[in-house]
């Protein structure tokens, strides 16, 4: 008996009320099994007998109300299995039933009561919260998008359609009609899709793991067969690529000549493989995703296949290996690990033989579909904003217990249970800082509180650990306003980890930018939903990025001794600032890149070069300088903080770009690397220095950043860029008696 | 359950697996083959042979995969499942 499956809709059955819409005996007969189950209602609940192979959209609302009846009577509670099956297939209960159930199954509860549409606005207001925060999956999530449907929400069942996809489907199926008015409203994104083996269905998944993200992929696929050809003559007018590798193309081979030989064949194939992915970066440098090799589970060895040369797990293990480093070398590939994209994937589930040889499809359309939401996932992670920092609750959060009541002794934390888990939470906290993300304190305590991590001995976390803290009795909203301003950050990198659902609703309603996932009530659960948060998953990883939290540590400290010192110049008098100069080079061109790339204020032309620009700006000297400042003072290192590019024209030179990073602001850094940056064109036999601003949303910053520093006015174009000019022998060269300025060989 | 291999009544089933598959909502017949629906290809049969697996919780051999040319092989196989 199936639920989902059946000729006359939910709807109709019960429209015509019981038995009217008899069409032969077996209907009839139906009615017949129906009162029989009502009788029977109170052992077939308890013994779970029959109930849960029953068809409910075969039965009338009024014989739904008699079974309830029937249990009320015999004062059996319902079990929420029978009135999960109950709703799913179409059905209305009273409130008083469903209130202790999910928020999905209430939601569902209330469209089935509906009569007709249009669908009630709060719970249209809920559908949309879930579909945010706690996409609902399986048959209920397809229930309540079919409902919607029905009330004529399709809007709303999109959405949610598209939340609980991949885990569901068949949601989407359901609102395919609102989800096709969706696709035209999004922005397209044209692609090249390649392959080995059958990219069909790859490029079908896309569709829907991109609309998620707001964007519409316009899927171009090479002709079968023709990925070489495709990766080494791209065509013109796409923006991206996607390359899907599968294991029985790339590791296919012949035995004929024996074991050495065919893992020598492996190896050259996968040697062109490498030498096509390197011509498409070079040549276009348009952003290309990959996905590995997923873990061989058919050894062609035996027992010994993870460990000689010719088997599959280890030829598997080779070519991603060959893969991680060609995605290290080439900035524009995104490499997808697909053992991650498929963890919740049944190995048994990700490939089908018969798929292989009917239609050469690698992959089952639950794997496929994964790996499409793995590629939109990692895209969106490399053009959103990231996520910077992560804002945490103390009581019940970090620690089991509330520190204004049970003190710091009695608080749970530390290597037994149940305090363990809170202090394996602490351990991803700081598994997170040390991939550069900063850590902040978000309580309402007393300031005192921060004490418990020094205090406490099962505490993972040290007070040092925050970069900042907001340890007091406003609200969270504010307080974290107030810290991204402190360091100088959007509230669209922040993400807030509270276990309290009235702070997370407060967040989401005042600080909508701020991303609030949903945290699992279990404290057991937490460590690894935190490691699954695809949200705080790096896209590539520099060293700056390791560094990064030591540096506004430091910054935090600065500004402590800025509240004592006497004036500001005695402040950076007292920081010993130095600023050491060198031009681009190997070492620091990702870096360099990447200030490109995420600076917004401290940007003036907002140019943003490319690895790829920089790198060929090296090869010319002649025509371009590229210098980059790395900054510290007593309290720590910066790192590579500011960068320029400058264009020589005879004896003139434009600064083209000119990017400093948010942390040392106001510090005079930007005077002396100014400075070295005239000097060094100065030295080169400049003579004039034409310098540019653009203003944007957010680089209000610098707009008076060439005036004081002695550069003149020089006109403006139509596009609203003013332009300056500083002459040599008639400006000043600035400088920073604040700083000292040291060159780097 | 009447034999529905003998006479020309398709299952509710099928008809909602062509509805769902191919998003054909015109009635079919046991003579309905690819050729009088629009959208099933050679890719969407592969989806269509999923979706009756799923749907009557058996499982098809390539050759059954193949042989599937007409809701009446449908039913055929079904019957011969044992469904």
């Amino acid at each position: 008996m199936s639920v989902t499956v059946s000729s006359v809709s939910s709807h109709d059955l019960r429209a015509s009320g019981s038995g009217e819409q008899v069409r032969d005996d077996k209907a009839f007969q139906l009615n017949g099994v129906i009162d029989l189950l009502i009788e029977q209602a109170p052992y077939l609940v308890r013994q779970r007998q029959l109930l849960p192979a029953f068809d409910w959209s075969k039965a009338s609302p009024h014989q739904v109300q008699r079974f309830v009846e029937r249990l009320a009577d015999a004062h059996v509670a319902l079990p929420h299995w029978f009135v999960r099956d109950i709703l799913v297939s179409g059905h209305a209960l009273s409130a008083s039933v469903t209130s202790a159930l999910s928020v999905d199954l209430q939601v569902l509860n209330r469209l089935n009561g509906q009569a007709g549409g249009p669908a009630d606005a709060e719970v249209l207001r809920t559908v949309s919260e879930l579909a945010a925060t706690a996409p609902p999956a399986g048959e209920i999530a397809a229930a309540i998008v079919r409902r919607l449907v029905e009330l004529g929400a399709g809007e709303g069942a999109c959405t949610l359609a598209l939340a609980a996809w991949p885990a569901t489907p068949r949601a989407l199926h359901h609102a395919r009609a609102a989800f096709a008015q969706r696709l035209q409203s999004l922005p397209a994104l044209q692609c090249t899709v390649v392959g080995f083996s059958t990219t069909s269905t790859f490029a079908k998944a896309l569709v829907p793991a991109f609309a998620r993200r707001g964007q519409r992929v316009e899927a171009d696929e090479a002709p079968f067969g023709s990925v070489m050809a495709a990766l080494h003559a791209p065509g013109a007018g796409a923006q991206a690529c996607l390359l899907l590798l599968d294991s029985e193309t790339v590791l296919g081979s012949s035995w004929r000549n024996g074991l050495e030989a065919a893992a020598r064949d492996i190896a050259e194939r996968l040697l062109s493989l490498e030498g096509a992915i390197a011509a498409y970066s070079a040549n276009t440098g348009l952003p290309l995703v990959i996905n590995t090799l997923p873990a061989a589970t058919d050894p062609s060895l035996g027992y010994m296949d993870g460990y000689h040369q010719a088997g599959l797990a280890a030829l598997t293990r080779r070519t991603n290996d060959a893969l991680g480093a060609l995605a290290a070398r080439h900035a524009n590939i995104t490499l997808i690990d697909t053992d991650v994209a498929l963890a919740h994937i049944p190995h048994g589930e990700r490939y089908d033989p018969r798929m292989w040889f009917y239609g050469r499809i690698a992959y089952t359309e639950a794997a496929v579909n994964e790996i499409a939401n793995a590629c939109a996932t990692a895209w969106a992670r490399s053009h959103a904003q990231p996520v910077k920092v992560v804002a945490l609750d103390f009581d019940n959060t970090l620690w089991g217990g509330v520190y204004g009541d049970d003190g710091v002794e009695r608080l749970q934390c530390g290597d037994d249970p149940p305090g363990n888990a809170f202090k394996a939470l602490q351990e991803e906290c700081l598994r997170l800082k040390a991939q550069g993300k900063l850590l902040v304190a978000l309580s309402k305590n007393n300031p005192d509180a921060i004490c418990a991590f020094e205090q406490h001995p099962g505490m993972a976390l040290r007070p040092d650990d925050f970069a900042a803290r907001a340890i007091n009795w406003q609200p969270k909203p504010e307080n974290i306003r107030q810290i991204a301003k402190e360091l100088n950050l959007g509230l669209d990198s922040f993400i807030f980890l509270d276990d309290s659902p009235h702070e997370r609703e407060a967040m989401r309603r005042l600080c909508p930018e701020v991303r609030v996932p949903e945290m699992p009530a279990d404290p057991a659960a937490r460590p690894r939903w935190l490691r699954g948060l695809t949200q705080t998953w790096p896209a590539r990883l520099t060293s700056e990025d390791v560094e990064r939290p030591a540096m506004y540590l430091a910054e935090r400290k600065a500004r402590e001794l800025k509240e004592t010192a006497t004036s500001y110049d005695d402040y950076l008098r007292g920081l010993s600032q130095r600023l050491i100069i060198e031009p681009l080079s190997a070492r620091t061109l990702p870096r360099v890149a990447q200030l490109h790339e995420r600076t917004n204020q401290f940007n003036p032309t907002t140019r943003r070069f490319t690895q790829a620009e920089l790198a060929a700006f090296m090869e010319k000297p002649d025509h371009w300088v590229v210098l980059v400042g790395t900054a510290e003072d007593r309290f720590g290192k910066h790192g590579i903080v500011a960068a320029a590019v400058a264009r020589l024209e005879g004896k003139t030179a434009y600064i083209d770009s000119l990017v400093m990073s948010c942390r040392v602001i106001a510090r005079q850094i930007e005077t002396a690397f100014l400075g070295a940056l005239i000097g060094t064109l100065c030295e080169r036999g400049i003579s004039e220095v034409v310098a540019s601003y653009r203003p944007t949303a957010k680089n209000g910053l610098v707009r008076d950043l060439y005036g004081a520093h002695g550069f003149l006015p020089f006109g403006s174009d139509d596009q609203e860029a003013s332009y300056f000019i500083w002459k040599e022998n008639e400006q000043p060269v600035p400088a920073s008696p604040f700083v000292t300025v040291e060159w780097s060989s | 359950m009447l034999d529905a291999a003998s006479t020309d009544q398709v299952r509710p089933e099928i008809v909602e697996i062509f509805a769902e598959v191919f998003e054909h909502d015109a009635p079919i017949s046991s003579k309905t083959s690819p050729g009088d629906v629009a959208r099933w290809d050679s890719l969407n049969h592969v989806a269509l042979v999923s979706m009756i697996e799923r749907t009557f919780g058996i499982g098809l051999s390539m050759d059954e995969m193949i042989e599937i040319q007409s809701v009446g092989d449908i039913e055929k196989l079904l019957v011969r499942h044992g469904v």
